[in-house]
């Protein structure tokens, strides 16, 4: 009976000690993990620490060059100030695009800092190209300077707030729909004060969020009349076999049909409601079979962009990737290509069926317009190109160069090293406006 | 008795005690070795040209054991690519080997993870659609001026946040991607989209609709 009592004693020890052991591993793997958790908030917090500390540096440095862009006149300063002035109004959207900010909390400033960066680079480009600002441009600069001062007050009396709460706790917390740190960085824009509006012709400005669209002055269809349309132009469709999904109703207005082909391939076609025209048509096909050549899918692609009414179209881009050809389509014009006005169409390589057409830029830009002559001959253009090139072919061209710009050129398409490079020489005056690299990648060749 | 019973609630405590610990230390060590690589000829052809450089002595037998994953990093070291063992496409680059999925413009790799994360699953014009918004926000003054920044602005996407934009794209993803980089929008101009379904933030119910595919609004 002892015996058995001490055994037993014996192996209530042995366990009690196995468990100090198991529960002293425990709490240190514990305290690891807990301090690991730590350590990657502590990396987290610091990351939005150094992109909250930027963002106040370049709004400050924006604010100072703003000031002096005020009363330094139209010179090469000026310019440079500028060219900076959109960079560190650049910098400040990336950082706030780092930051925890709830989305849409604080749309407003991040849409001003934007334009403001858009705006001082276009101000910069015209110094540059010798052209002197008009009165509102500068009085424009006069009242950005002044939004910035508030926007510098605002952001350094919030820095004070900030360092001392942490952006990751303030992230995390929530009320209603934005969190805490958004909240904080509403105080950012005073509610009476209005920001000030840039007109202008560039990168982030309104005009060409909403570009006009000027080649579809037709009266609108009903559902009905588009279907017809669809039904004209794809040949391979039963009727039956196409649904109406219902409308789009954004910058274009389109009615939406999914249809089904002979091969169970499923498509969707969108047909704006102004005069039925087809405007795209996406097709999901990753077959990388290939029975037919690049040549007759140029044809294919032709043919169909006729049958939607688009006529005069010449391909002037085509590449394979896969089992597609992506093929684009411009019109020409008295022997000019029409860039701007691009159609963008896709075909199947298997079945050289057309798998995907997108004419919005063409209806966008189609208009008639009237083209220059121009005042450079095609060999005076060849000699504009850098000398380290070899000129493979010269055509005439209406190039969408800058924002909302076309301008006359000369695309000579040259060779150097075996890489392929398209000099765009200005039509008018022989100034070298672009030059674009085909890059040639395992996704098919990118011009850049 | 009342020893007994002492005796098995310590054997029970020591059970769970135990388990928990093997959790733990099992959330430890999953995160340190990580090799991504396409087949196992794949890694044999790693291994063979990490022997030829002299950075791997064992046999080419296609495992990425701990000698090879060591070899791997020492390879990373030295050629100043990120040392975490992975063998991506900069470090098959690097080797002298082209990725079998091949993705050697990164914009275009990036939309297709976003894609394949955000819209699995949906009509592929529903995907092309996705692609396209990002495109968009990109273009936009109120959103970050570039892919990756729009990508990862934090708590845009709710993909990107749980970290399934660390899936692999699949084919339909990357068509719908390179769609999109080639012009295609569905959506003429959307920035944002949701399902209704599911939504559950307030002012996204404030943007007005363009248009629905598959399960998503597409607004502006």
């Amino acid at each position: 009976m002892e015996k058995s009592l001490k055994r037993s004693n014996i192996v209530l020890i042995v366990l009690s000690i196995i468990l100090a052991v198991a529960l002293v591993t425990f709490v240190v793997l514990y305290g690891i993990s807990m301090s690991n958790q730590n350590k990657l908030k502590v990396d987290l917090e610091n990351i939005y620490q150094r992109n909250y500390s930027e963002l106040v540096d370049n709004i400050n440095n924006s604010e100072i060059k703003l000031s002096k862009v005020a009363v330094s006149g139209e010179n090469a300063y000026s310019r440079n100030l500028l060219s900076e002035i959109s960079k560190n109004t650049a910098q400040a959207t990336t950082n706030l695009g780092a930051l925890p900010i709830s989305i849409n909390g604080i749309s407003e400033t991040i849409k001003f800092i934007n334009q403001v960066s858009g705006y001082t680079q276009t101000l910069s480009n015209k110094l540059d190209r010798g052209e002197s600002l008009s009165q509102q441009e500068l009085d424009t600069l006069v009242e950005l300077k002044d939004a910035f001062t508030t926007l510098k007050d605002r952001i350094n009396e919030m820095s004070k707030n900030i360092y001392n709460g942490k952006i990751y706790d303030a992230s995390v917390a929530f009320d209603g729909d934005l969190n805490k740190f958004t909240q904080l960085l509403q105080n950012l824009k005073s509610k009476d004060v209005e920001y000030p509006a840039m007109i202008y012709d560039g990168p982030f400005s309104d005009s060409m969020v909403n570009k006009e669209i000027k080649n579809l002055d037709f009266s609108k269809v009903t559902s009905d009349v588009a279907k017809d349309e669809v039904l004209n132009v794809f040949k391979n469709v039963d009727e039956n076999s196409i649904t109406y999904l219902g409308e789009t109703n954004g910058h274009f207005k389109t009615y939406d049909y999914k249809l089904v082909t002979t091969s169970d391939h499923s498509m969707y076609v969108q047909v704006t409601q102004n005069g039925a025209k087809i405007l795209t048509l996406s097709v999901g096909d990753f077959d990388d079979t290939q029975n037919y050549s690049l040549e007759s899918a140029i044809d294919s692609a032709i043919k169909f962009t006729n049958l939607t009414g688009i006529k005069d179209a010449i391909c002037v881009w085509s590449d394979v990737v896969g089992g597609d050809a992506y093929i684009n389509l411009a019109p020409v014009e008295s022997g000019v290509i029409l860039y701007p006005d691009l159609v963008k169409v896709k075909v199947d390589l298997n079945s050289g069926n057309v798998v995907g057409f997108e004419a919005s830029s063409y209806y966008t830009n189609h208009t008639k317009r009237s083209l220059k002559t121009p005042t450079l001959s095609i060999q005076n253009s060849k000699d504009e190109v850098p000398s380290s090139l070899y000129v493979k072919e010269t055509r005439l061209c209406l190039a969408p160069l800058e924002y909302n710009r076309e301008i006359l050129c000369y695309e000579n398409i040259c060779t150097h090293e075996g890489a392929t490079y398209y000099v765009y020489v200005n039509a008018t005056d022989g100034e070298i406006e672009n030059i674009l690299k085909v890059v040639d990648t395992d996704n098919g060749n990118l011009l850049m | 008795m009342k020893k007994r019973k002492i005796f098995l609630f310590m054997l029970a405590l020591f059970a769970i005690l135990y388990s928990g610990t093997f959790v733990l230390i099992d959330a430890f060590s999953s995160n340190e070795e990580i090799v991504i690589t396409a087949s196992q000829s794949e890694n044999k052809q790693i291994q063979q040209r990490l022997k030829e450089l002299g950075y791997y002595t064992g046999n080419i037998d296609g495992i990425i054991g701990s000698q090879s994953l060591r070899a791997i990093k020492n390879f990373q070291r030295d050629y100043g690519l990120t040392v975490d063992g992975i063998v991506g496409p900069k470090t098959l680059s690097a080797l002298g080997l082209s990725s079998s999925s091949s993705y050697t413009s990164q914009d275009l790799y990036l939309l297709a993870k976003c894609v394949h994360a955000e819209a699995r699953g949906e009509p592929y014009v529903g995907q092309v659609a996705v692609a396209a918004v990002i495109l968009n926000r990109v273009d936009s003054p109120e959103f970050p001026n570039t892919i990756s920044g729009v990508i990862y602005q934090p708590w845009a996407f709710t993909a990107v946040n749980d970290g399934q934009i660390n899936l692999e794209p699949n084919d339909s993803a990357y068509s719908a991607a390179k769609d999109a980089l080639n012009g295609w929008d569905p959506t003429y101009g959307c920035l944002y989209y949701y399902n209704p379904k599911t939504a559950t933030s307030e002012w996204i119910w404030s943007r007005t609709p363009v248009v629905t595919i598959g399960e998503h609004v597409f607004a502006i």
